[in-house]
């Protein structure tokens, strides 16, 4: 595994610097556009979610090699409220805020794998992976 | 003390005053209480309030958004330090100063954290030329009588957003807009943030009695938007302005022919 990006996320302009960070870091890889675009998207939200809940936090852009093939993987951390539950957060057009109740769930379609760890009061931990 | 040491911390005292004095930038040192210990003359010219009612208040009660400075210097306890964190000052006057903050934690001589020492700077001026350009690259076309035109380049925040909305708001009720084509070609990344904010500028403009059309929707956009789960609801949309100019024109009942 290699760590290509960390990125403190702490206003509105690092969600955008990210993303497009995870958008070239896809292509230089190898990804479709699709895919890419997919990722960069993926990020875009994570990293919403962290200003929008946690205020701060950080995402990390890391290459990553699987058996046959390798992959990106984006890891979102913060040490923010965390999630009360965890399961109602991973429901389409469940949402806490006014936004359009896009989120994890949105997330996870778009990415091949999704793991999250959270702890109210502590934190949240979100890894997934993309794979080429 | 003896004469000669008071002397010298006299001394020393006024020196490090002259040069807290001599910044043009408002200075400010906050206790852990988030109460302002001293500030320099800077801080009173912009806010408007003498020295000595500024010492032992909240440095919070300064500013448009009270919280966003209370998670400022709480941040800047937690990591140490923070750095360009914009913030707007509030002067008695009304007068607004939009400021960015470099902010670190300094040591007593036991090197205990004593409290916080914060500079701003004025980034009014920055602020202006951001707007300015924001408003440049946001121009609305009348393309047709009835037919507007807004093509969108570059990213979209809540700000451009607001820009975005104003100037298809006041060019539909100056020209008599009945259709306008919002184009996303050059936006490079569409989440659901954005998604939302181009929702709301179409409902607002539809109360105003004019229909939208979001053009410039490539491939990868719109398959990452359905993989996202993102339901723009009855907006209408196409891939290219060709085609939002000819869904524009039938809807307004005009027919292109042929000479």
């Amino acid at each position: 595994m290699k760590t290509v990006k960390s990125k403190k996320i702490s206003n509105p302009a690092d969600i955008i610097t990210v993303s497009s960070n995870a958008l070239n870091i896809a292509k230089k890889i190898g990804f479709s556009e699709t895919a890419s675009y997919s990722i960069s998207i993926a990020v875009s939200e994570l990293a919403s979610n962290i200003h929008k809940y946690a205020k701060n936090g950080y995402i990390h852009l890391n290459i990553i090699e699987g058996k046959n093939t390798n992959g990106l993987e984006v890891v979102a951390i913060d040490n923010g409220p965390g999630i009360k539950n965890i399961q109602d957060a991973m429901k389409d057009n469940y949402s806490t805020s006014d936004g359009l109740g896009i989120g994890l769930p949105g997330v996870k379609r778009l990415m091949d794998e999704f793991e999250i760890k959270s702890e109210p009061k502590k934190g949240t931990l979100i890894t997934t992976r993309k794979w080429l | 003390m003896d004469t000669k040491k008071q002397k010298d911390f006299q001394k020393s005292s006024n020196y490090a005053r002259s040069l807290i004095e001599a910044s043009l930038d408002p200075l400010v040192t906050i206790s852990a209480d988030g109460k302002i210990m001293d500030v320099n003359e800077a801080t009173v010219r912009v806010t408007g309030v003498p020295r000595e009612k500024l010492i032992g208040t909240d440095f919070s009660n300064y500013f448009t958004d009270p919280e966003k400075a209370k998670d400022g210097y709480r941040q800047v306890f937690k990591d140490g330090k923070v750095q360009d964190y914009e913030l707007e000052i509030q002067n008695v006057n009304g007068d607004l100063t939009p400021v960015s903050y470099n902010a670190s934690v300094y040591y007593d001589e036991n090197g205990e954290v004593a409290g916080i020492f914060a500079a701003a700077r004025d980034i009014s001026d920055l602020k202006q030329v951001e707007r300015a350009l924001s408003e440049a690259i946001t121009p609305a076309m009348k393309v047709w009588d009835g037919i507007l035109m807004l093509p969108l380049v570059g990213n979209v925040d809540s700000k451009r957003a607001q820009i975005v909305m104003e100037t298809m708001l006041t060019s539909v009720k100056e020209n008599q807009i009945k259709v306008a084509i919002l184009d996303v070609m050059g936006v490079p990344i569409i989440d659901s943030a954005v998604a939302g904010y181009l929702v709301k500028v179409i409902k607002a403009t539809k109360l105003m009695g004019c229909e939208s059309i979001i053009s410039g929707i490539s491939p990868a956009v719109a398959q990452t938007m359905v993989n996202l789960g993102l339901d723009i609801g009855d907006v209408t949309s196409t891939s290219s302005m060709e085609n939002a100019l000819q869904m524009a024109f039938s809807f307004l009942e005009l027919e292109v022919i042929h000479k």
